[in-house]
């Protein structure tokens, strides 16, 4: 193998292996069925307030990204700079609601 | 397939015959496959445009019934979208080149690679069967605004498949370029000292993979309004209209800077070959590339001014919009700057970076005037608007996509083509294009509106003048083919390099071996643009 066909690893990676158990994985998916059912329940518990109804279902949701993301695709034992990638994403989906919350609420 | 200057080595000699080409998964010849499929739908593209030109010459009808022309201009935009402007040349050059330029012998996934063209083929099969299919092509306009996308009889809902499948293809590229920069770039080749091309496939890339999948949403959710009638956007289902522009802009704005930075990255690279000398403010080209990127997110709403959103809001997207003017004028500036007193040699691609720089200034500058709140709501919809944006995407990225095909030609080909014939070309797209699209700037402002087959007599002369522009555009492009096609066969041997550039693929033999590289490429210290290297 070449030097640079070598995979590299960046300096500070915990790309270790870090097998986590089937058991771990499970209660992370058995946590997801639970959020997606609150997210059902908000929806059609008909709560009044429907402005809240979509906040509570939209905090859901992301904490739902946020398990996924950290577990299954494993950001949580990656390298920093991967968590950094993942936190300027969620930033730029919150300035797209703000920008577009400025629309709606000022209308 | 390989009719090419072939050296024994080089990757065209390796395999032989169809499927060695379609189903390979080295860069090389996927950015090829690219390149003969986007440039096939290019010209359907033009030839869609030049009827409606033809159409336009007289008031009143002249070729076609309205309805057929809006479907011309639906299906024309698309097209030039969709499969021509977005993977045109991160797809093509990037493919072809970026491995090469960062010193590595592929892509990160060659197979994801060779997947990425198989979705363009099939999204573009798509596109294809709304002519042939139910009612026609779509006749929305290639922004499909609803509510008239949910109702419409035309063939909406295959055109929304085929955008949501190309989206993929785009996805596909983006990521596969963000993991080669990050993983597979030779060992001596730091981030800054990555050419700029590589930059702006970086941050191009960022946005492929991250605005892409919000237009895919939306577009399914048009299929779901459709085919299901679930009231998403249109009002009689308790939809809401302005919702969709949101969600479409979010999404198409930054697209633009898909069309515009890596046609940038490409000017950043010919004028250091041809001025023969390093660019000036290679950082500043660098952030601004990155910044672009970022502020171009924010400013969506700049499209949406006449559509009953909100004054304070618009007032905001107005603001934010001159913000991303900034990082595109610094690069202009480090162009030119660059230029300044460099031993400028003028062949066929600086050329084509000249015009680039020319008309990209109109649009930029007529960006402005549809930035600016005031003055859009006087010229949103007219003929302004088409002009703007033919000058940015058309004079500006389409111009440095040729300027790209006449530098690396010899790279990618091995041949050399007749300059003189190159630069014949060239004037004439030059001069056309400037005649096609500076009258639609002015008969625009003198509110000429968009998207309609007839116009008031008052509009004649300068609508005569735009669609004779066309027939001289059309001759130089026909020239400059028929040019590239003679060389690919005749052409004088080109060796390594024909410009004396100093970036990486320019060590390698023309066409380059299957592994990229026949020896180990030198790296300078002292940045990709090193022309004391020698
Ligand atoms: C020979 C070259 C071309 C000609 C003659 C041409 C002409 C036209 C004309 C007449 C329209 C209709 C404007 C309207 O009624 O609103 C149009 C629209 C458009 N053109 Fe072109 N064009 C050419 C090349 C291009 C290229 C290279 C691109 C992109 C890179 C492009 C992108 C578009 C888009 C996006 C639209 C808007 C379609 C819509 O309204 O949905 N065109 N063009
Ligand atoms: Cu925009």
């Amino acid at each position: 193998m070449a030097e640079k066909d070598k995979p590299r690893i960046l300096p500070g990676d915990k790309t270790g292996p870090h097998i986590v158990s089937y058991r771990f994985h499970f209660g992370i998916w058995l946590g997801l069925i639970i959020l997606t059912a609150m997210t059902v329940l908000v929806s059609v518990m008909g709560i009044s307030l429907i402005a809240f109804s979509v906040i509570t279902a939209l905090f859901i949701a992301s904490a739902k990204a946020w398990v996924v993301a950290s577990y299954f695709m494993h950001l949580k034992w990656d390298h920093i700079t991967y968590r950094i990638m993942g936190g300027i994403v969620m930033l730029l989906f919150l300035v797209f609601i703000i920008l577009t919350g400025i629309d709606y609420l000022t209308r | 397939m390989s009719i090419a200057a072939s050296h024994p080595s080089s990757f065209y000699a390796d395999k032989r015959g169809i499927l060695s080409w379609i189903f390979s998964t080295d860069h090389k010849r996927i950015g090829l496959l690219y390149f003969y499929a986007i440039f096939a739908f290019f010209l359907v593209g033009v030839v869609l445009g030049l009827l409606m030109r033809l159409e336009l010459i007289a008031p009143g009808r002249t070729i076609m019934e309205p309805q057929i022309y809006n479907q011309v201009f639906t299906l024309h935009g698309v097209i030039m979208i969709f499969l021509f402007i977005i993977p045109v040349i991160p797809a093509i050059f990037g493919n072809f080149f970026l491995p090469i330029m960062i010193g590595t012998d592929d892509v990160a996934f060659p197979k994801i690679n060779l997947l990425s063209w198989w979705i363009y083929v099939i999204g573009a099969i798509f596109a294809l069967l709304t002519l042939v299919v139910g009612d026609g092509p779509a006749d929305t306009g290639w922004t499909f605004y609803a509510p008239y996308s949910v109702k419409t009889g035309t063939n909406v809902t295959l055109a929304v498949l085929a955008a949501f499948i190309l989206g993929f293809s785009s996805i596909l590229t983006g990521l596969n370029f963000i993991v080669t920069i990050h993983r597979l770039r030779a060992p001596e080749m730091s981030w800054f000292r990555m050419p700029l091309f590589a930059w702006a496939l970086y941050a191009t890339s960022w946005i492929q993979l991250l605005a892409t999948p919000i237009v895919g949403i939306t577009l399914l959710m048009i299929v779901a309004e459709r085919v299901f009638g679930i009231g998403l956007f249109d009002p009689a289902l308790g939809g809401d209209p302005i919702l969709y522009q949101h969600l479409f802009w979010i999404y198409s704005h930054p697209a633009v800077y898909i069309m515009v930075l890596p046609a940038m990255g490409i000017i950043s690279e010919m004028i250091p070959t041809f001025a023969k000398r390093t660019i000036f403010g290679y950082r500043a080209i660098v952030w601004s590339s990155l910044a672009i990127a970022f502020i171009g997110y924010f400013v969506w709403g700049h499209h949406m001014f006449t559509s009953g959103m909100s004054g304070p809001a618009r007032v905001v997207f107005s603001l934010l919009t001159f913000l991303v003017a900034v990082p595109s004028a610094i690069k202009v500036f480090n162009w030119v700057a660059t230029l300044y007193q460099g031993s400028i040699d003028v062949r066929t691609p600086l050329l084509y970076t000249m015009a680039f720089i020319f008309q990209f200034l109109i649009g930029g500058l007529t960006g402005l005037v549809n930035g600016a709140l005031a003055t859009d709501v006087h010229v949103h919809d007219t003929y302004f608007v088409v002009g703007h944006f033919h000058y940015v995407m058309f004079g500006g990225t389409a111009f440095a996509f040729f300027g790209a095909m006449h530098y690396w030609f010899p790279k990618m080909f091995g041949r050399m083509y007749n300059e003189r014939t190159a630069n014949t070309a060239f004037t004439l797209l030059f001069i056309g294009f400037n005649i096609l699209y500076f009258p639609m700037l002015v008969v625009g402002i003198m509110g000429m509106p968009r998207r309609y087959y007839d116009y008031l007599p008052e509009f004649h002369l300068p609508n005569v003048i735009s669609t004779i522009g066309s027939w001289i555009l059309a001759a130089g492009l026909i020239l400059m083919i028929a040019n590239l096609i003679v060389a690919r066969r005749k052409g004088a041997i080109a060796g390594r390099n024909p410009w004396g550039g100093v970036t990486l693929e320019w060590q390698t033999p023309s066409p380059p071996p299957q592994h990229n590289f026949d020896e180990t490429p030198r790296l300078s210290e002292k940045g990709p643009y090193d022309f004391d290297l020698k």
